[in-house]
């Protein structure tokens, strides 16, 4: 099992690197800002999720404080 | 309006005004590496004390600046953190400090071409490497090593690694360098053998 999960995270790296070399500049420019709005969209739809009751400056704050707590993680 | 339209309007202002400036961070990571989500675009601009005060006149209209001028906590450059009106994104100024690896990226950034005929200033691949393994050591985030990883990765072993090891030996990164080659090693090694191919 061990081995198989180093075999399919190796293939999965490989993969991602493949695609990364393949991407124009332009599309690899444009992808941080995409995907963080991707993410935004996805974290403040858990939060209405969870919190249904909340404002949408309530959420907005949540989503705020959630992204600096990422930042001290990551 | 994106903030990476925000980041090319600004960027575009600097190059009429003749303001030298080069894309820092994840943005140049991204370029040569796997691209991930950032929340923030930085620039490393050179500007003197006047023409820092002045800064607002070079602003598009969707950017504001934040009140609080900063310094970044690595090499404790002068910061200042700009807003793109209704969004979460921010793209953030570094003053060029006299730190002399700082200066001699700067030296050595190059024009690329990102959309059809709009090219914008960006750090070698090696310093890109070099300086996130410096804030990998400095600010202990695992992301710029993991982006230090990911631009050897894609770039593959045809890099300047006499000037990356200067570099590394300067800032105390050497062992941080020989981690991160291991974990790129698995591409360079998959190249080797005829590229990085699909899972049969």
């Amino acid at each position: 099992m061990k081995d198989r999960i180093a075999d399919d995270a190796r293939f999965a790296l490989l993969a991602k690197v493949r695609q990364a070399r393949l991407m124009s500049g332009e599309a690899k420019f444009l992808a941080g800002f995409e995907l963080f709005n991707e993410a935004c969209a996805w974290c403040l739809a858990g939060i209405a999720a969870q919190h249904p009751e909340a404002s949408e400056a309530e959420k907005q704050q949540e989503l705020q404080r959630r992204l600096k707590l990422a930042e001290r993680i990551f | 309006m994106s903030g990476t339209e925000s980041l090319l309007k600004l960027v575009a202002n600097f190059d009429a005004a003749g303001v030298p400036y080069m894309i820092v961070g994840s943005y140049s990571s991204n370029f040569y590496g796997i691209p991930r989500m950032t929340k923030d675009a930085d620039l490393v601009v050179h500007l003197d004390s006047k023409g820092w005060q002045g800064l607002t006149s070079l602003l598009p209209d969707d950017l504001e600046l934040e009140q609080q001028m900063g310094f970044e906590m690595v090499t404790a450059t002068q910061r200042e953190v700009l807003r793109v009106k209704g969004s979460l994104f921010q793209i953030e100024l570094f003053r060029l400090s006299d730190d002399d690896h700082d200066r001699m990226r700067f030296e050595r950034r190059l024009r690329r071409p990102v959309f059809p005929g709009v090219d914008v200033s960006l750090p070698t691949a090696e310093d890109v490497i070099i300086q996130k393994l410096r804030w990998s050591h400095g600010a202990k985030r695992p992301k710029d090593f993991a982006d230090a990883v990911a631009v050897m990765q894609v770039q593959g072993k045809s890099l300047d690694w006499s000037y990356i090891n200067h570099w590394c030996t300067q800032h105390g990164t050497l062992d941080l360098l020989a981690e991160a080659k291991a974990e790129a090693s698995v591409v360079w090694e998959a190249d080797e053998q005829g590229g990085t191919q699909s899972r049969p």
